[in-house]
C-alpha cells in the first residue's frame, strides 16, 4: 500500500467528505479530500496546504498525492507547448509556432476536483511549472493544477484543486468523452466513445478537438422513475444523437456495482459528477461544467479574438485580444491520436492562424478500431476501471463491456482487460486507489512490459518520413493529358523556319528558354502507378503538376493540369468477421459441435493472396484485416487479426505482404537529344553558308587578279576552284538541310510495364469457410454410439443404450481379478446398459 | 452341483439378459452335474446325463438352451458356447462365464467414464468414427462482410511522381523573444 502522508493530508479521520453523504453511509466507501489545514475554511485545496507548507512548491506532484503514474505514451506525457506571437518575415501576425515539446517516462497523477478555479497562480506564486529561460522564468510557467495561465491579467495566487485521499476503487468508471466538431464550422459537439463511433457521428464530426474522461462515482438517476427504456448501444441501429435528443436530460450517471457489495454502497444525496485536476469552466460553447478529466488537445473557447483556448495545463485564450494573458499553450498527443491539425489558418501559411483557431485530430484518417482503441489506452492508463458507453456505467465490474486498466508497479501503459479478466488485476482486490502499489518519487521510471497480458497491436503512421520526389495523384483522364503533354511540350522549333534562315539562332539560345532541371523532361519523371483503389489517395489541395521547373499544361492551350499531392501510405480497415462454429446443438439431435474442429477457415486477401486460418485460434472469434498501402512503391501488407469481440483490440497473426499498384512506362520525346540535334545541324549550316559566300568571295577575287594579272592558267584554275568550291558547298549546305529536317524524334521510356493480373482479379477480401458434411446411418447411435466423456455412475445412465466404458471403479466386487479384466474389457469394448 | 438351464434372447453384451418365457415364468431345466472333477469356475466343461426322471417323467435336455446357471459357482451365469454328445448318454456343455449378467448389480453401483454413448446431446467430443460423406466449401464474405479499399473503377487512380523545385527551403521562423 503506497504510504498516505498523514503528516502532509491530516489524519485519515479528519479527511473531508467530497460529497454529502446520506447518514450511516460507510466511511470506508465515500469519496474523500484531504484535510490540509483544520484551521481553514478550505481545509482540502492545494492552496492550503501550500500555505500551511504541507507540499513543497518545488515538487509539484507531492510523492502522497499520486495514486498512479501516466506511462511514456500518454498524452500527459507527451506535450507539444505552442506559442503565439510575433510577425514572420512576410510581415503576417500571429504566429503559431512549437514552443518546447514535452516528453516524460511516467507522468505522476492525481484525481482530484476543482470547483471553481477561476484564476490560476501568477507571478511567483505557487504551484506552477516553470521553464526557465537563463534565470528569466518569469515569463513561462505552466499550471498543471488548472487551467488558467500563469500570466492571468486577474491575479489571485491559489489554486482550488482538491485532490482526493481516499477513492474508492470499486465506486469510480471512467468514460471517455469526446469533444469534436465538423470539417464545416466550429459547432462544437462532445459524446461518449461508443456514441461517437457509432453512425454517422463520427464522419460528420471528424474534427476531434479534445478527449476527456468523464468520472462517474455514485448513483444519480432523475429519470430512475420514468419509463424510458435505455436501447443497448450495441444496438447499431440506434442514431444516438437522435435519441438523447428525443431524451433531454436523461441522466444516467450511475455506479453501483462492487466487489459483490451492492448493497454496503452508501447513495449519495447529491451530484456525484467530479472533473479532474483541471477545471473546465471556463467559456466553452457547450457547457462542459465540472464534468470532465480533459486528457489531450485544448478545444476553441468562443469566438473573439485569437482562441485557441487550451483548457489544458496553464493554455486559456491567446492571441491580440487577450493580451494580458498568456499566449502559450500546450496540446497533448498520444497513441496515435495527434492534435497536429490547425483549422483556421490564415492563408497558406500553415504558421499563421486566423480568429476562431484551434488544432485538432482528423478522425477520419483513422479507422474507428484505432481511434477506439487509443482513447481506450488513454483511458486505461488512469488504472480504473472504465466503459466505452457511459450507458454502460453500471454494470458489474466483470462485466465483459468494463474495462480495467493495467498498472505495472502503479504506471498505466494503455493496456486493459474486461470482463473477468479484470479479476485478475490487484485493482479488484483493493479498496482504495491510494492502496495501489505506486512509488511517485521513485528515481527511476517504473518497468514496462510492452509484450504484456492481453495487449493488441494497431497500425500507426510514421513520423517525420519525407520524400524528395513530388507525387501527384491524378484522375483518370488527366494521366491522358500528361501523356499527350510529354509529346507536345516542345514542339515549339519549326525545322523549316531554322533551315530557311528566317529563325535566328539566337531565338534557339537556351539560356533563354524555360528548361527542365535537367533539360530532358523524362528525366525528371520517377515513375508513373496506377492504383486500383477507390480510397482517397491524395492529400491537400490541387496544384499545378510540376516536372522540374515547368508546370505541365493541357495540350494545345495553357491551362495548367492540377492535381493534389499523394499520400505516403493509406490504411484501411477492412473491418472483421465471425468465424462462426459451423455445428450448432439442436434439440432432440446429435450435439455435433465437436465437428467444428474439422472447420477450414480461409482468407483470400486481395493482392497478398490466401492464408490459411488456424482453426483453434479463430472459430468462435473474429478475423480482423487491415491494409496498409504504401504508395510510393506500391507495396501492401495486410495484417490478420483475432479478436475476442466485435469490438475487442486485435492481436495480429499473421502479415502478408504483395503489390497492388501497376507499373505504367511513359514515353516521351528525348528533348535534350533532340535540341541537341538540331542545334549542330544549324550551326553547321549556318557555318556552311558564312564559309560558303567567303570562299566564293575569295574565289572570285582571284580570278579577277589572276585576269588582272594576264595569268591565263590561273584564272582558269581560280575559275575552276570556284566552280568546285560551290560545288562542294552546294552537297554540304544540302547534306546539313537534309540533317536538320530529317533530324529522328529520338524517344525514351521511363519505368517498365507492371502486370494488371492481380488488379483484374477479385479485389475484396473474403472469408472462407470449408465444412464436412455428415452422413449419420439411423442406427449409428445404437450400434456405435457417439462419442462422448461422462462421468457418474453406471446405473443412473439411461437403461440398455450401447456405452462404451473405461476407467471403471471395481471397489466391493467380489470376482475374480480375471473377471474383473473381463468386466474392464467388456464395458470399454461397448456393452448394453 | 447342480446346472440350470435358460434360453436367453438378448446381445451377449447386455448387461441386462431376457429369457424365453414358459407359462409366465423363466423357462428352465435343472441338471445334476455327473462329474465335477478337474471343472474350470470361468470356462467350464460339464457332463450331464442325457435325460432323467422327474415325477415319474422322462425328460430330456432341450438342446435349445444357450444360457445356464451354476448355483455351486456362486449361482455364477454362463453362456453355452457348445454341446456335445458323449457315450454313454452323456451330454457335454461347453460354457463360458457372463460377468456382465453374473455381476450385472454391482457394475450398475461402480463409478465410470463413458466414452461413447447412444445418447444423443452428450457427445461434445471429436468422434473418429464419424462418417464423412465429402467436403463441401461454403464462402462468406460476398455479402459485404469485409470492406475493401480497391475497386475495378478508381477516380484518382495515377500518381506520378516527379522531380521538381517544390522543395525550397523557408526560412525557419525565430524563436519567441524571452524578454517580453
Amino acid at each position: 500500500m503506497a504510504e498516505i502522508n498523514e503528516s502532509v493530508y491530516g489524519a485519515s479521520e479528519d479527511w473531508v467528505d467530497a460529497v454529502s453523504y446520506a447518514s450511516g453511509a460507510d466511511d470506508s466507501q465515500k469519496l474523500k479530500y484531504a484535510n490540509f489545514n483544520d484551521e481553514e475554511f478550505y481545509k482540502s485545496r492545494i492552496s492550503t496546504a501550500i500555505g500551511a507548507n504541507k507540499l513543497n512548491l518545488d515538487t509539484p506532484w507531492d510523492n502522497s498525492l499520486s495514486y498512479c503514474g501516466l506511462g511514456v505514451n500518454h498524452p500527459l506525457s507527451n506535450i507539444t507547448w505552442y506559442w503565439v506571437e510575433g510577425t514572420n518575415e512576410v510581415g503576417q501576425t500571429n504566429i503559431l509556432k512549437v514552443l518546447y515539446q514535452e516528453q516524460k517516462d511516467v507522468t505522476n497523477f492525481a484525481l482530484g476536483t476543482s470547483y471553481s478555479p477561476i484564476y490560476g497562480p501568477t507571478g511567483d506564486d505557487v504551484d506552477c511549472y516553470r521553464l526557465t529561460d537563463n534565470g528569466s522564468n518569469n515569463k513561462f510557467r505552466f499550471s498543471r493544477w488548472n487551467n488558467s495561465a500563469a500570466f492571468d491579467g486577474s491575479f489571485s495566487n491559489y489554486s482550488t484543486f482538491q485532490p482526493f485521499t481516499q477513492m474508492p476503487l470499486h465506486r469510480v468508471v471512467l468514460c471517455p468523452i469526446i469533444v469534436c466538431s465538423s470539417n464545416n464550422n466550429d459547432d462544437i459537439h462532445y459524446m461518449d466513445l461508443a456514441n461517437y463511433l457509432q453512425a454517422s457521428n463520427k464522419s460528420n464530426f471528424p474534427r476531434v478537438r479534445q478527449i476527456n474522461v468523464d468520472v462517474y462515482v455514485d448513483y444519480l438517476t432523475p429519470y430512475e422513475d420514468q419509463d424510458v427504456v435505455r436501447p443497448g448501444y450495441e444496438d447499431i441501429n440506434i442514431d444516438w444523437k437522435a435519441w438523447e435528443d428525443e431524451h433531454p436530460g436523461y441522466e444516467y450517471r450511475v455506479h453501483r456495482q462492487g466487489l459483490g457489495d451492492t448493497n454496503a454502497m452508501p447513495i449519495l444525496d447529491t451530484t456525484a459528477a467530479f472533473d479532474g485536476l483541471i477545471d473546465t469552466t471556463g467559456p466553452t460553447p457547450v457547457e462542459l461544467n465540472n464534468v470532465y478529466l480533459p486528457i489531450t488537445a485544448g478545444h476553441a473557447a468562443g469566438s473573439t479574438g485569437i482562441t485557441i483556448a487550451g483548457h489544458l495545463f496553464g493554455a486559456r485564450g491567446i492571441g491580440t485580444g487577450d493580451v494580458n494573458r498568456t499566449r502559450v499553450f500546450g496540446v497533448a498527443s498520444g497513441f496515435g491520436i495527434n492534435f497536429d491539425e490547425v483549422a483556421h489558418k490564415s492563408d497558406i501559411r500553415p504558421d499563421v492562424i486566423a480568429n476562431g483557431a484551434f488544432l485538432y485530430c482528423d478522425a477520419s484518417k483513422m479507422s474507428n478500431n484505432a481511434f477506439r482503441e487509443a482513447v481506450r489506452r488513454m483511458v486505461a492508463c488512469f488504472g480504473l476501471f472504465f466503459v466505452d458507453s457511459h450507458y454502460d456505467a453500471t454494470l458489474p465490474l466483470d462485466h465483459e463491456k468494463m474495462m480495467l486498466g493495467i498498472l505495472r508497479d502503479g504506471v498505466g501503459n494503455g493496456q486493459y482487460t474486461n470482463g473477468v479478466y479484470n479479476r485478475d488485476h490487484e485493482q479488484w482486490l483493493l479498496d482504495d486507489a491510494h492502496d495501489i502499489n505506486y512509488d511517485p518519487g521513485a528515481p527511476t521510471p517504473a518497468s514496462w512490459d510492452p509484450n504484456s497480458y492481453l495487449d493488441t497491436m494497431n497500425w500507426s503512421s510514421l513520423a517525420n518520413f519525407k520524400t524528395c520526389t513530388e507525387r501527384y495523384n491524378l484522375q483518370a483522364g488527366q494521366i491522358d493529358q500528361i501523356f499527350s503533354t510529354l509529346w507536345t511540350l516542345w514542339d515549339t522549333f519549326d525545322p523549316e523556319a531554322i533551315t530557311d534562315g528566317s529563325i535566328a539562332l539566337a531565338q534557339i539560345d537556351l539560356k533563354q528558354r524555360q528548361s527542365f532541371l535537367t533539360n530532358n523532361p523524362l528525366d525528371c519523371i520517377v515513375g508513373c502507378k496506377y492504383f486500383p483503389i477507390t480510397e482517397s489517395m491524395s492529400t491537400g489541395s490541387a496544384t499545378g503538376v510540376k516536372v522540374g521547373v515547368v508546370t505541365l499544361t493541357q495540350p494545345g492551350g495553357s491551362t495548367e493540369i492540377q492535381a493534389p499531392n499523394a499520400k505516403n501510405s493509406i490504411h484501411f480497415d477492412c473491418g472483421r468477421v465471425y468465424c462462426a462454429p459451423q455445428y450448432q446443438t439442436q434439440l432432440g439431435k446429435p450435439d455435433t459441435t465437436w465437428l467444428d474442429q474439422y472447420v477450414g477457415f480461409e482468407l483470400y486477401l486481395p493482392f497478398c493472396g490466401n492464408v490459411k486460418l488456424d482453426t483453434a485460434t479463430y472459430i468462435n472469434k473474429w478475423v480482423t484485416v487491415e491494409y496498409d498501402i504504401d504508395l510510393i512503391t506500391g507495396c501492401c501488407s495486410a495484417s490478420i487479426g483475432v479478436a475476442s469481440s466485435e469490438t475487442a483490440g486485435s492481436l495480429f497473426m499473421e502479415i502478408r505482404n504483395g503489390v497492388c499498384c501497376i507499373d505504367v512506362p511513359i514515353t516521351g520525346i528525348q528533348q535534350s537529344t533532340i535540341e541537341s540535334n538540331y542545334f549542330n545541324a544549324i550551326t553547321n549550316m549556318k557555318s556552311n553558308k558564312n564559309s560558303f559566300a567567303y570562299s566564293m568571295i575569295n574565289n572570285v577575287l582571284d580570278f579577277g587578279q589572276n585576269v588582272a594579272n594576264k595569268d591565263a592558267m590561273g584564272a582558269i584554275n581560280s575559275g575552276l576552284k570556284t566552280l568546285n568550291n560551290i560545288d562542294q558547298r552546294i552537297i554540304a549546305q544540302a547534306s546539313e538541310n537534309y540533317n536538320l529536317t530529317h533530324t529522328q524524334l529520338p524517344t525514351r521510356t521511363i519505368g517498365t510495364a507492371g502486370a494488371i493480373n492481380s488488379a483484374e482479379c477479385y479485389l475484396k477480401p473474403i472469408l472462407i469457410v470449408t465444412e464436412p458434411v455428415l452422413n449419420i446411418p439411423s442406427d449409428y447411435a445404437h450400434t456405435i454410439g457417439y462419442a462422448c466423456l461422462e462421468y457418474g455412475t453406471i446405473g443412473n445412465f439411461k437403461n440398455n443404450h450401447y456405452r462404451e466404458i473405461t476407467n471403471v471403479d471395481l471397489s466391493g466386487f467380489t470376482c475374480t481379478e480375471t473377471e474383473k479384466e473381463m468386466i474392464r474389457s467388456l464395458l470399454a469394448s461397448g456393452v448394453y446398459v | 452341483m447342480t446346472v440350470t438351464l435358460y434360453k436367453m434372447t438378448s446381445d451377449p453384451r447386455c448387461l441386462t439378459k431376457s429369457f424365453v418365457q414358459s407359462g409366465g415364468t423363466v423357462w428352465t431345466q435343472s441338471f445334476g452335474v455327473a462329474n465335477t472333477d478337474n471343472i474350470d469356475m470361468l470356462n467350464p466343461t460339464i457332463c450331464l446325463a442325457y435325460s432323467k426322471t422327474i415325477d415319474n417323467t422322462n425328460q430330456t435336455i432341450d438342446f435349445s438352451a444357450n444360457y445356464a446357471k451354476i448355483d455351486t459357482f456362486d449361482n455364477r451365469y454362463y453362456f453355452i458356447k457348445d454341446i456335445s454328445v458323449g457315450t454313454g448318454g452323456k451330454i457335454y456343455l461347453n460354457l463360458a462365464i457372463d460377468v456382465l449378467y453374473t455381476y450385472a448389480n454391482s457394475i450398475r453401483s461402480a463409478k465410470c467414464c463413458i466414452t461413447r454413448s447412444e445418447d444423443a446431446g452428450i457427445n461434445w467430443v471429436p468422434d473418429s468414427k464419424f462418417p464423412f460423406n465429402s467436403l463441401n466449401t461454403i464462402t462468406k464474405g460476398e455479402s459485404g462482410l469485409f470492406k475493401t479499399p480497391f475497386g475495378k473503377n478508381p477516380s484518382s487512380p495515377w500518381i506520378l511522381s516527379t522531380i521538381n523545385d517544390n522543395g525550397a527551403v523557408h526560412t525557419t521562423p525565430t524563436p519567441p523573444n524571452n524578454n517580453e
